[in-house]
């Protein structure tokens, strides 16, 4: 669920850090940087795990700042293709039903992928599995915040650039509806979905 | 920024939890740090702890190294599931291993959960 990534940046450091570690300084300012970012075709970035290298600083004219080039690691938040993951339930809705592992809610199972034959209910909002062990029908319903173990089937990356306001009075920022990254999944397979639903086999 | 890779290597849950433990312990000491680190410094590290009650670094490394000893050749990702999930029963083990009646016999699984078992924290 988890990768390492490399990359390559080009850091400013402002001289009124130049009394610390530059060390120390870069770290810090590449985990501002970076944590809780989505990265475009690479995934959520979480935390620093090293600084591969770190190149002379230069100082260019006219700004006092040292600019440096350091290559680092960072842990990242990818799962891979046909991944199990254990979520939680976030809530249902007509198209299907969102998971959510506390630091990345943007999974999404679509009704197609739920259990089979499974039907929405409207008055409580909520998805449930008609069970049927020969003949005998159960309700299983998939309520909010229940543990929930799906299999990854598809992921998108969306580039999110910042669009120019086309009316440059109204500089109300409008909520950033575009998800960067999400992930598709499905709880279609004996063993996957509700985990309470299995506990006995 | 340029992305030299975007997969050195992967990284077991547990892995995770030690790094973000450690970050934790040390961002204490200047609370500069920006909050978006320590949010999900903070949800991640809860996430990991409610998934993996109590499994050492001593299990991971033994419960690997049982798996290359496994008669059976498993993929880089099956063994990187089963260290993650810990499959107490054949049903879950199914979910994890692709082909998984064709490539594996009964007793076989047995002997893999078993391993599992051996190798996991004592369920609390």
């Amino acid at each position: 669920m988890f990768v390492l990534a490399e990359f390559k940046d080009v850091i400013r450091t402002d001289p009124s850090l130049f009394g610390l570690d530059l060390c120390t300084s870069m770290k810090q300012f590449l985990n501002e940087k970076f944590a809780n970012k989505v990265v475009a075709k690479v995934g959520l970035c979480v935390a620093l795990f090293d600084v591969l290298s770190m190149d002379d600083s230069y100082i260019f004219p006219g700004d006092g700042a040292a600019h440096t080039k350091v290559e680092f690691r960072f842990v990242i938040f990818r799962p891979f293709m046909e991944e199990i993951i254990v979520g939680k339930i976030k809530n249902c809705s007509k198209e299907g039903v969102h998971i959510t592992l506390g630091f990345f809610d943007d999974i999404f199972v679509p009704s197609a992928n739920l259990q089979h034959p499974s039907r929405f209910d409207e008055a409580e909002q909520v998805w449930i599995w008609e069970y049927d062990n020969n003949g005998d029908k159960h309700d299983l319903f998939m309520d909010q915040g229940e543990p929930v173990k799906f299999r990854v089937t598809a992921e998108s990356f969306v580039e999110s650039s910042p669009t120019p306001c086309p009316d440059s009075d109204k500089v109300t920022e409008k909520p950033n509806a575009e998800v960067p990254y999400s992930i598709t999944g499905t709880i279609n397979e004996p063993g996957l979905g509700l985990l309470s639903w299995w506990e006995g086999s | 920024m340029e992305v030299k890779s975007d997969k050195v290597a992967s990284l077991c849950n547990r892995e995770v939890l030690s790094l973000l433990d450690e970050l934790k312990a040390s961002t204490k000491q200047n609370v500069k740090s920006g909050n978006q680190l320590a949010t999900v410094v903070y949800e991640a590290s809860q996430y990991l702890q409610n998934l993996n009650t109590g499994q050492s670094e001593k299990n991971v490394t033994d419960l690997l190294s049982a798996l290359l000893q496994f008669k059976v050749q498993l993929t880089y990702n099956e063994k990187l599931m089963i260290v993650n999930t810990l499959p107490r029963t054949s049903l879950e083990l199914s979910l994890l291993i692709n082909n998984y009646d064709d490539r594996l016999t009964e007793e076989e699984i047995q002997e893999l959960l078993d391993i599992v078992a051996k190798n996991s924290p004592e369920p609390t």
